[in-house]
């Protein structure tokens, strides 16, 4: 029994990093679910309330401490229970255990904090009253060590243990006041005023952090200033490689010339921006007040590392690769794509890194064929440093070429992963794009040329070695080991001595997109794939369509906003309510819908929270996909993924659904109106005085029904109502949704 | 009576009218059909309506009126119906004939309409609606010469002219209603609302259209007494559905 318990955490660690050795799958949350992940929010806000006393009591109106309650309670809530943050994995352990240390130095509130992950690619990290540190994936995947993490976290900690959050929304109530000192500014002013108060806020974080924390830690105390270098180049990826354009090139194909940016634009120094509408001072500021702090004190230390380092490279990894698919199911395919480039470098086996590269050249090949390239990746007018290649080349290639290189790249994938039916799927996908919309047959594309194999890397001879100058150029090796912040200095200096890198490419003007698959044609088996997916195409497509039966209706929402207030006493109940009613017209339609719903989860069900978030993030990705005219072409990301769900629950189709009820106290004028015409037309003023006497009410309704195996939005409805959420309204409401499936087929 | 007049408000026309109006949109309506979901897929309300309106200026006066109606959703936004509505109140004029002096009679209105509705949001039958009715309005008396004072010099006994004491005349109406309707227990259907009313032939258009007698009747008491009911009724009519506030209460089912 003993050895049995012994070899479980072992397992744990194995299995947790088993990616490390085989192959990556995107973080699920682990273990038993925090309490507070399930917990009604409307108790949150309850129990809230219930502090008004001593302090809130002096400072805010009982009606002003509620309402902020509300707002906070509700934005945090709709974090953890929406499947955005992590809990239980080895990331959290290691950020637990950082966060340990840290808080050492925070005694009065030690017991009080929580640290949660939040699946962003955003480098940020934020706190909140109730005293849960967030940390974004975005930031752990840019921060160089574990000092640094830790600087944060006494950044963090110093707001929440001076009620920085309260003292924001104090100062926004004395704002919206008549009587405070902000009484004669017009709105403009009154906001820069409150936008200085928080950057006065953010400053006191920087200074205390350190001075009441990270001084006393045995870090480095250089870490607290170099944390500013990941701050002020967040924008970034996690490293500035050049990008080889070679990468997409064969015996056979060569990339457009016109596709290859000659010269990338040096990353700028915006240290010194105006951060007048900014909440943040801007980094010059935030680090000159830090190196008159730091410089003052003698620094007795110079660990970077304390709890773990090999541990914090493992999170760091792990982040790393998280990225590729936090960007893809947010439709960032351009900064997928370079985050998987600069991770492939390093492991090049990685079937996860192929599969994100294939996969993110196969969405903008979609969306830039359906003109829709600008949502899915940034101007590279927009972008400095390396990855602007990326950006270039995305937006200047052809989208014959470009579809066909998407082809190329998962065609690459699927022969080496025949059973992967995602791969699969998105392959006959693209194919089929390549065919009904770029117009390219099989018969199109022109046979090897048997070109004598082009050398596919250009030499960059700006990196060699060169003796004649004072500035040190370093190797190829040397550079890429330089750390992104020392890429990027070095970068400047080299501009400044020898201009510009640019190579000569050579060129091939004449419908080189016929050229991208040449050498895929000496395979039968990518001939017979092809020809099959063209005849399809020429045929008319049979319609297997299905009856609806049976629906998984992930998280419906309900929300009641009442005088401009988030109103959520008995919000669940509410929502239970409306759930109720789905099942129950969608069962006079004899139609079965099963619930997935965070408000049923239990404490140890941490499998049906991590398929209820994997769920809702793929009804987010579909959501945002659904602007591209014809999804027979776009396969979600997340699909890769949902299979193992869609068999344990023998899932075709997923609804989402959701009631928003307004609640507004009528004008007076309205009022005055309708008496008006009670008086006038008094035959008819019952009327007019039960108009006088109500509210002013709108209920919005949305549903969508998806088909997960074809990607087919099968009903998409929108209600409005002048109404309360009565029965009779949302039962009706409900109704037209579920009547609009069965009418679908 | 002018021809004008009768022809307009032959009632077999009019009924003629109904069918085909009524027949078009069933047509349409079938066509339509499928895409009907009703409420909870009921589509068919039955109701008790009741309405209740007075003059404007004349705020002693108030009427009530009370009947039935149907409705038949047909499109998310729209459905069509029938109504009944009936309606009595004592009327005071004084009119003769030739043997007796009359002051007063019961006046009774039988309402026949053809209703539709417009639902401002696609979710019918529920929520704000607007209601446009044709109706024709059946109006008579039973006792009109009935209860009179013989006149001086007047033979009990003589011969009046006439077998039946039941005079009888017709309107048209157009209405406007808006209002709201709700369901409960998914079965019960209230609507209240305000109604305004324009019965086409009152006294002001006949007027207008200095509507002459063109008759060379020998019973000319008759055909003068006829002409009072019909103006008297038409205005009648003509106040008591000027506005109105109305109430309906019903199933809805199949």
């Amino acid at each position: 029994m003993k050895i049995k318990l012994l070899l479980i955490p072992i397992f744990l660690f194995i299995n947790t990093y088993v990616w490390a050795q085989t192959d990556y799958t995107p973080i699920q949350c682990e273990g038993i679910i925090p309490s507070e992940f399930i917990t009604f929010t409307s108790e949150k806000v309850k129990a809230a309330n219930e502090n008004y006393k001593g302090k809130y009591k002096m400072q805010v109106s009982k009606r002003d401490y509620k309402r902020y309650n509300s707002e906070s309670t509700f934005f945090v809530d709709y974090l953890l229970k929406n499947g955005l943050i992590l809990f239980g994995t080895p990331m959290n352990d290691y950020v637990n255990r950082v966060g340990e240390y840290v808080l050492k130095s925070f005694p009065g509130i030690a017991d009080e904090v929580r640290f949660y992950i939040v699946k962003s690619p955003s480098v940020n990290a934020f706190t909140n009253e109730q005293g849960i540190v967030f940390i974004n994936i975005g930031l752990i995947a840019q921060l160089e060590n574990e000092a640094q993490l830790a600087y944060i976290m006494s950044h963090e900690l110093i707001h929440y243990k001076y009620n920085h959050s309260f003292e924001s929304y104090k100062e926004k109530v004395k704002a919206a006041s008549d009587w405070s000192e902000y009484r004669n500014l017009n709105s403009a002013a009154k906001q820069s005023r409150l936008l200085q108060y928080s950057r006065k806020h953010e400053l006191t974080a920087d200074s205390l952090g350190f001075l009441e924390s990270f001084a006393n830690t045995d870090y480095s105390y250089d870490e607290a200033l170099n944390v500013f270098d990941v701050l002020l180049y967040s924008n970034l990826p996690f490293n500035e490689v050049e990008f080889d354009t070679s990468f997409f090139n064969d015996a056979n194909y060569t990339i457009s010339q016109k596709a290859i940016l000659k010269e990338v634009d040096l990353i700028s120094n915006p240290e010194d921006y105006d951060d007048h509408e900014m909440t943040h001072p801007n980094i010059k500021k935030r680090r000159s007040m830090m190196i008159d702090l730091v410089t003052t004190m003698t620094n007795p230390n110079t660990k970077k590392f304390i709890i773990s380092e090999e541990d914090f490279f493992k999170m760091q990894k792990q982040a790393r690769f998280e990225m590729s698919n936090l960007y893809l199911s947010n439709l960032q395919y351009d900064k997928a794509f370079y985050n998987s480039y600069l991770l492939l470098r390093k492991y090049p086996n990685s079937d996860y890194l192929n599969k994100t590269i294939a996969f993110s050249v196969y969405g903008i090949a979609v969306q830039k064929k359906l003109g829709r390239l600008g949502d899915v990746i940034k101007s590279y007018k927009k972008i400095e440093g390396q990855s602007q290649r990326v950006n270039y080349l995305f937006k200047k290639i052809g989208s014959k070429e470009l579809s066909a290189i998407a082809v190329k790249l998962l065609w690459k994938f699927h022969k080496t992963h025949p059973d992967d039916e995602f791969v699969s799927g998105c392959l006959n996908a693209s194919l089929k794009l390549l065919i009904e919309q770029n117009y390219i047959h099989y018969s199109s594309i022109i046979e090897p040329l048997k070109l004598e194999a082009t050398k596919n890397k250009q030499s960059n001879d700006s990196l060699s070695q060169d003796s004649t100058t004072s500035f040190k150029k370093l190797s190829k090796e040397a550079y890429e080991d330089l750390s992104k912040y020392d890429k990027i200095r070095y970068d400047k200096k080299y501009r400044q001595y020898y201009g510009s890198k640019s190579s000569a490419r050579k060129t091939i003007k004449t419908k080189n997109y016929l050229r991208v698959l040449s050498s895929e044609t000496t395979d039968p088996a990518f001939k017979t794939l092809f020809k099959t997916i063209d005849k399809q195409s020429d045929e008319e497509q049979e319609n297997g369509d299905q009856i609806v039966r049976s629906v998984l209706l992930v998280n419906p929402v309900f929300y009641r906003v009442r005088n401009d207030v988030l109103v959520l006493k008995d919000g669940e109940m509410s929502e239970k309510k409306f759930t109720k009613s789905i099942i129950d017209v969608a069962a006079r339609n004899s139609i079965k819908v099963k619930t997935l719903d965070i408000l049923d989860i239990k404490q140890d069900e941490v499998d049906k929270f991590n398929d209820l978030t994997l769920l809702n993030a793929w009804l987010n990705e579909y959501g945002d996909l659904t602007d591209i005219e014809d999804m027979q072409y776009m396969i979600p990301w997340l699909s890769n993924y949902t299979n193992d769900v869609r068999k344990k629950y023998h899932l075709r189709y997923i609804a989402n659904s959701g009631l928003l009820e307004i609640d507004n106290i009528q004008r007076v004028n309205s009022r005055i109106q309708s008496l008006i015409g009670a008086m006038i037309l008094w035959q008819a003023s019952p009327y007019f005085i039960a108009k006088a006497l109500g509210n002013d009410n709108e209920l919005y309704h949305y549903f969508y029904l998806v088909d997960m195996e074809t990607n087919q939005l099968i009903v998409e409805d929108y209600n409005q109502m002048s109404s309360k959420p009565t029965l009779d309204v949302v039962n009706s409401m409900n109704y037209y949704s579920i009547y609009k499936i069965k009418r679908s087929k | 009576m002018s021809k004008l007049y009768t022809s307009l408000l032959s009632i077999h026309k009019i009924k003629i009218l109904i069918i085909i109006i009524f027949l078009s949109f069933s047509y349409n309506a079938s066509a339509q059909y499928i895409g009907n979901p009703g409420y909870l897929g009921k589509h068919f309300i039955i109701s008790g309506e009741g309405n209740f309106g007075g003059s404007f200026y004349y705020m002693k006066k108030f009427w009530i009126k009370y009947g039935v109606s149907t409705e038949f959703i047909l499109r998310p936004r729209l459905s069509m119906g029938i109504s009944y509505m009936h309606s009595s109140s004592n009327i005071s004029a004084t009119y003769t004939d030739d043997c007796y002096e009359y002051n007063h009679f019961t006046f009774n209105t039988h309402e026949y309409g053809l209703d539709i509705y417009l639902y401002s949001k696609k979710l019918s039958p529920l929520g704000k609606f607007y209601r446009f009715q044709f109706a024709y309005l059946a109006n008579y008396s039973d006792d009109f010469f009935k209860n009179g004072t013989l006149l001086p010099n007047k033979d009990p006994y003589s011969y009046r002219g006439y077998t039946s004491d039941r005079i009888s005349s017709s309107n048209l109406r157009l209405s406007f209603f808006f209002g709201k309707k709700r369901i409960f227990y998914n079965a019960i259907v209230v609507s209240y609302g305000v109604q305004f009313g324009l019965t086409l032939l009152n006294p002001l258009t006949i007027n207008a259209l200095e509507i002459q007698d063109n008759f060379t009747d020998n019973n000319e008491s008759e055909t003068a007494n006829e002409r009072l009911f019909s103006k008297t009724t038409a205005n009648e009519n003509f106040y008591s559905s000027f506005i109105n506030f109305k109430v309906s209460i019903g199933f809805i089912a199949i």
